[in-house]
């Protein structure tokens, strides 16, 4: 770093408002994520996306509040989200199997 | 920050333990007699631990009104009206499962135990006195219907129905999560009495462990709207309103014929107990607010339901749009909000729960391996191929279309009763405009059964004594309460007190 250049000053804590954008943007993708792919797996990565969004909400918060609350439903969310994918993946194999696509678009006898 | 462990008082959850251990208990006996043919064995053990979880929620019945796991489950009438609900709604559906288990070559192990777990998971949100409860109720009732929503594997109907069960339902749960989150963030809480409180309302919930709020809803009013909004996105996707229904039609017709009766009674019936719940304890202080999105809501599901049913042609279709179409009625009650409209609530999913459920098991009843033998024009002629079949049907569908004396009348009476005390007028106006359309559609399967001469010569159905007992307990249900309703509007009476 040469001599006499100095970096702006940061703040001393990320404001909790900065989160919520944060959390905002990333669920606001994932839900595009959804309307827009048409793999499966894909999709599922997406609402992954917003899960972890309304985690990042949840820790923010909580901190925010001083709390324990907001941490411990990341967990819930968290568990819920892993048994999730794992019956997820095994109809996602289990069409893979009989179809030889994941695609949602081939994926269409019902009519919607 | 402080951080104590609640209270653990297990009885308070009793029936969600019975049933739970039950479905465990299936699950164990299935595997070592997986050589032993039939599965009749496994059925008589659900039943008796569906008895036994009733017992345990008869006991409950009288139990003082109390708060249990640090407030995440509420002991009362309410839970216990919805959790006996439930069981005798698994346990009708046990009895016509008999019969596809053994058509369509099901495995009745996992069968029998996911349909058990996902009453488990309905009872939790029944009696759920936290939003993360109700998240933890929909993701344990909604986690085993996706997977047997793909039961019927040599269908290929089936496997698509679960993955888009699957994929809408996780993308609804983000939804309610985000609400969840906004809630939380505005109320710093997330335990229905502590959010009550902090937005201004004594609620006898409420305990000194609510937190005092950094933020407050007043500072923060859209965020908190916005919340409340997303909670409903997540809600009414479950209890199939519209627009969230998208899914109902398909995931209906490709799941098995007994699973789509169970999902389209019980988990409908456990999102509008989660729904009152979470509006009426959390937020009745913006019931202005949640009263005029749930009214918009109400009018879209029962106009939408009504119109596109009268255009299927295949009955598990019709009764998927017929089925968002009584969800209309019954959120026109949620609406009302007024102790009417709550007792409305009960008895009209009570009585749609015996109407419904009948309606499938004579859908079984005539369906044929794989399932054929859906489509309205194979029940051309039925009231004199099988009488008695079509005498039920009848009984059915003019409850569905709620015709006196049947429960479905006396339950749309009472819900546009409701309505119009609560100067819901409007509201009770198109309910009852609706409700002549969906006339046309009912009648027009009575009209077939006995005015159309059928297209070709059908079989007689297969001998199935379970799904007609089970038939048979829903038609004499119908007509008991439609001509007796007073007895189970007392009970529903003294469920609705948790309002105070």
């Amino acid at each position: 770093m040469p001599p006499g250049f100095a970096l702006p000053a940061l703040p001393a804590t990320v404001p909790t408002e900065a989160y919520v954008v944060l959390s905002a943007v990333l669920f606001a993708i994932g839900t595009l994520g959804v309307l827009l792919r048409k793999n499966a797996l894909t999709i599922f990565m997406s609402i992954e996306l917003m899960l972890n969004a309304v985690n990042v909400a949840f820790v923010a918060f909580a901190r925010q509040f001083g709390q324990f609350d907001g941490q411990i439903f990341v967990f819930f969310v968290m568990a819920v989200a892993a048994a999730e994918v794992a019956v997820g993946l095994g109809i996602i194999v289990d069409i893979f199997r009989s179809r030889r696509t994941v695609d949602i678009d081939d994926v269409s006898w019902l009519r919607g | 920050m402080p951080f104590e462990l609640p209270e653990l008082n297990w009885w308070a959850i009793a029936p969600v333990l019975a049933i739970t251990l039950t479905g465990s208990l299936v699950m164990v006996v299935d595997l070592f007699t997986q050589r032993r043919r039939g599965q009749g064995h496994l059925a008589v053990i659900s039943l008796a631990g569906l008895a036994v979880t009733a017992a345990l929620s008869l006991l409950l019945w009288n139990a003082d009104e109390e708060a249990a796991f640090g407030g995440m489950i509420i002991v009362d009438r309410f839970a216990q009206f919805f959790n006996l609900l439930f069981v005798f709604v698994v346990a009708v559906v046990v009895l016509m499962s008999q019969e596809q288990l053994d058509r369509e070559d099901f495995h009745p192990g996992e069968y029998y135990s996911l349909l058990l777990f996902s009453v488990a998971g309905m009872m939790l949100m029944a009696a759920a006195g936290d939003l993360i409860m109700v998240f933890l109720g929909i993701e344990l009732l909604s986690i085993p219907l996706y997977i047997l929503t793909g039961f019927s594997r040599r269908r290929i109907e089936s496997e698509e129905a679960s993955i888009k069960y699957l994929l809408l339902g996780a993308f609804a749960t983000g939804f309610l999560l985000y609400g969840i989150a906004l809630v939380y963030g505005t109320t710093a809480s997330t335990n229905l009495g502590c959010v009550a409180q902090t937005l201004g309302t004594r609620s006898a919930l409420a305990t000194d462990l609510c937190a005092v709020p950094a933020l407050t809803a007043v500072t923060l009013p859209a965020m908190l709207l916005t919340g409340m909004g997303l909670l409903i996105v997540g809600l009414g996707f479950k209890a199939a309103l519209a627009p969230f229904h998208m899914w109902t039609p398909d995931v209906y017709e490709g799941a098995p014929t007994s699973l789509t009766a169970f999902m389209s009674v019980a988990s409908k019936a456990a999102a509008f107990a989660a729904i009152l719940r979470v509006f009426l304890i959390a937020f009745p202080t913006l019931v202005a607010d949640w009263g005029f999105m749930l009214a918009i809501i109400a009018v879209i599901t029962m106009v939408v339901g009504n119109t596109v049913a009268l255009l299927q042609q295949n009955i598990k279709r019709l009764l998927a749009y017929s089925s968002i179409a009584h969800a209309g009625y019954i959120l026109v009650a949620v609406v009302a909000a007024n102790e009417l409209g709550l007792l409305a609530v009960l008895f009209y999913t009570v009585a749609y729960a015996l109407m419904n459920l009948g309606a499938f098991a004579i859908v079984i009843l005539l369906g044929r391996r794989g399932e054929e033998n859906l489509l309205l024009g194979d029940y051309a002629g039925l009231g004199y191929r099988q009488p008695v079949l079509g005498a039920l049907m009848t009984i059915f569908m003019l409850s569905l279309a709620g015709i006196p004396p049947t429960a479905g009348f006396v339950g749309k009476f009472y819900i546009f009763t409701a309505a119009v005390q609560a100067d819901q007028v409007l509201l009770a106006v198109i309910g009852l405009l609706a409700s002549v359309i969906s006339a046309y559609y009912y009648l027009r399967v009575v009209y077939l059964m006995y005015m159309v001469e059928p297209a070709r010569a059908y079989a007689a159905p297969a001998r199935a004594p379970w799904v007609s007992l089970a038939a048979g307990l829903a038609a004499a249900g119908v007509l008991v309460l439609g001509i007796f309703p007073s007895q189970i509007l007392e009970i529903a009476q003294a469920s609705v007190r948790f309002l105070g």
